[in-house]
């Protein structure tokens, strides 16, 4: 970064710690991060269908910024499709991606190439073909490229994968900052866990993390009950099933056999 | 407003009335033809966005409750074969096991997608066929071939009569041996393992056409022993894999009881042949879907591992 954006940096710090302790219930997240992000904890109960986490935050005047929400790496086994005898579209083989996070959403102030150079997206793991560079695939040998592409496409379907470019917007808040507010949207499909909100400051030859905090999914109420007892007490969670399934199939039959005897 | 549920199982979220519609779709198919619809339902779940292994055992959980009304309703109308319906039903509980064995044996070798899906087609397929031109031909008002003493009768039938232990089946009006029930159950349980459906579309056209099962019982007898099968299912996928999502059953079972009682109506006032028919049409229409799902080539060239 150049001397004019350390300097920016050096009053965006002082800022936070003046105004920090007066900011209320937040003032803590923003003292430690620079971040706030709305709601912290989201509730998955029986009427939820995903949610929008509202983030702001601040960075130097003049740079660009990215915010990207991610869940914990792992591995993902994929089944892999081609044509059997020249006419079938089949599952043809597996392959495996090591290192890839189980959501992905960037949204960046502006086209990434013309904010930040590759290396850095690289090393900050901001873009899809960062997230790429990061994953490992077996069996070596296999076309990396093209089936991180499909993976992509796949989890897109699914609303787990999002790269929005110009999405993030930037206000000028006080002398040498910007704020920065953007939305990360968890889908219903997303699993309970923990999840990393990233706030990024780019510039035309460097960037840096400038803030991180986080948001926890978790199911409550009725739809944590049933998952609880599915989980936990499988044979019961059975029986009952099963035991209810029947009760509603005989009372339907007899209230139908009841409206025929009526009608006759 | 937003109309949507979570899936507590499934960890997503669906339209109720979308859920709804497909349980009433599906159950007014089990009253009408005595099949569960699994062979239906379980790839519209997964359409929908449901996990393919939560589809497929909460369908089998709703189906207990559209085969319970089913059977009520057949039952009340003295339909049901009970008899044959028990032999049939140890014969799948066995044939299923075996199944189970040969689909694991397939996964090991990396054969088992291919199987399942060359089953899927064939079985389809040529049941579908098979039904389509010979309704066809009853329809439009070509007699059927009637064996008189004088000729000489098919391999099937002199086979069936050498068997031994012959059992009156007073519900269906025939005489067989036990043997031929438990026997074609074993078959049709393997093919329900490998193909992970409760078996009715199979079962019923093997009720007909090797069983020579009058259709109106054929209906109420397939519907009391996928009652016992999918109940079975239900328990032990909730125990071993806990891929039962309650909340999608419940709401899809809301459906397909109620369309289960309509589809029992309907079928008393349509004939045999009508009833063939349009089943055979529904697995054709199945069977293309299935063929140009093999043919096209897929918008995503990766699907997850486990996901089949």
């Amino acid at each position: 970064m150049d001397a004019n954006t350390n300097r920016r940096m050096m009053r965006l710090a002082l800022f936070l710690v003046l105004c920090a302790p007066s900011a209320g219930a937040g003032a803590d997240e923003v003292k430690k991060t620079g971040l706030t992000v709305e709601p912290r904890v989201v509730e998955a109960d029986i009427l939820y269908n995903g949610a929008d986490i509202e983030v702001t935050g601040i960075v130097p005047a003049g740079s660009g910024a990215a915010v990207v929400c991610r869940g914990k790496d792992g591995e993902v086994g994929l089944k892999q499709k081609g044509k059997v005898w020249g006419v079938l579209w089949m599952n043809t083989g597996e392959v495996t991606f090591d290192g890839v996070p189980s959501f992905y959403q960037a949204s960046t102030s502006a086209r990434l190439a013309d904010i930040a150079p590759a290396d850095v997206l690289k090393r900050l793991v901001i873009g899809y073909d960062a997230v790429e560079a990061h994953a490992t695939l077996r069996p070596e040998g296999a076309d990396k490229h093209l089936l991180f592409t499909q993976f992509v496409k796949l989890k897109e379907s699914e609303g787990l994968y999002s790269f929005d470019e110009g999405a993030v917007r930037l206000e000028p808040a006080m002398e040498g900052a910007s704020r920065v507010r953007a939305m990360c949207h968890l889908p219903a499909k997303a699993q309970p866990g923990k999840y990393q909100v990233l706030l990024f400051a780019l510039s035309k030859d460097d960037g840096k993390l400038v803030s991180a905090s986080g948001v926890t999914l978790a199911r409550a109420g009725t739809a944590a009950f049933i998952s609880s007892l599915a989980v936990n007490h499988g044979l019961l969670y059975g029986v009952l099933a099963v035991l209810i399934a029947v009760a509603v199939g005989l009372l339907t039959g007899l209230v139908f056999s009841l409206g025929s005897k009526g009608a006759h | 407003m937003d109309f949507s549920i979570y899936l507590p199982v499934a960890g997503n979220s669906v339209n109720v009335f979308l859920l709804l519609g497909l349980g009433g779709l599906v159950g007014f198919l089990s009253g009408l033809f005595g099949v569960g619809g699994g062979f239906l339902m379980t790839p519209l779940l997964i359409m929908i966005g449901v996990p393919p292994t939560v589809a497929a055992a909460s369908d089998s959980n709703q189906i207990v409750a559209a085969s319970a009304s089913g059977t009520y309703a057949h039952s009340r109308a003295g339909s049901v074969d009970y008899k044959m319906g028990l032999l049939l039903l140890l014969g799948g509980v066995a044939g299923g096991s075996v199944g189970v064995v040969l689909i694991k044996f397939l996964r090991m070798l990396g054969q088992a997608d291919f199987v399942i899906t060359v089953t899927y087609v064939v079985m389809l397929g040529g049941i579908g066929t098979y039904m389509f031109f010979e309704s066809l031909g009853s329809l439009r008002g070509r007699k059927p071939v009637i064996r008189t003493g004088d000729s000489r009768p098919s391999v099937y039938a002199r086979v069936m009569a050498a068997l031994p232990l012959k059992v009156r089946f007073a519900r269906s009006n025939i005489e067989m041996s036990l043997l031929t029930p438990l026997f074609l159950g074993v078959l049709v349980g393997i093919l329900s393992a490998i193909m992970g459906v409760g078996g009715g579309f199979i079962m019923v056209p093997v009720m007909v056409y090797l069983l020579r099962m009058p259709m109106h019982v054929v209906v109420g007898t397939s519907l009391f022993q996928i009652l016992f099968t999918c109940l079975n299912v239900t328990v032990l996928q909730a125990t071993v894999n806990h891929t039962v999502d309650f909340v999608l059953a419940l709401v899809l079972l809301v459906g397909s009881v109620i369309g289960a009682q309509v589809g029992a109506k309907v079928n008393k006032r349509l004939k045999g042949d009508q009833l063939k028919i349009l089943m055979a049409t529904i697995v054709l229409v199945v069977t293309v879907k299935m063929l140009l799902g093999l043919l096209l080539p897929p918008d995503i060239m990766v699907g997850y591992m486990g996901g089949e």
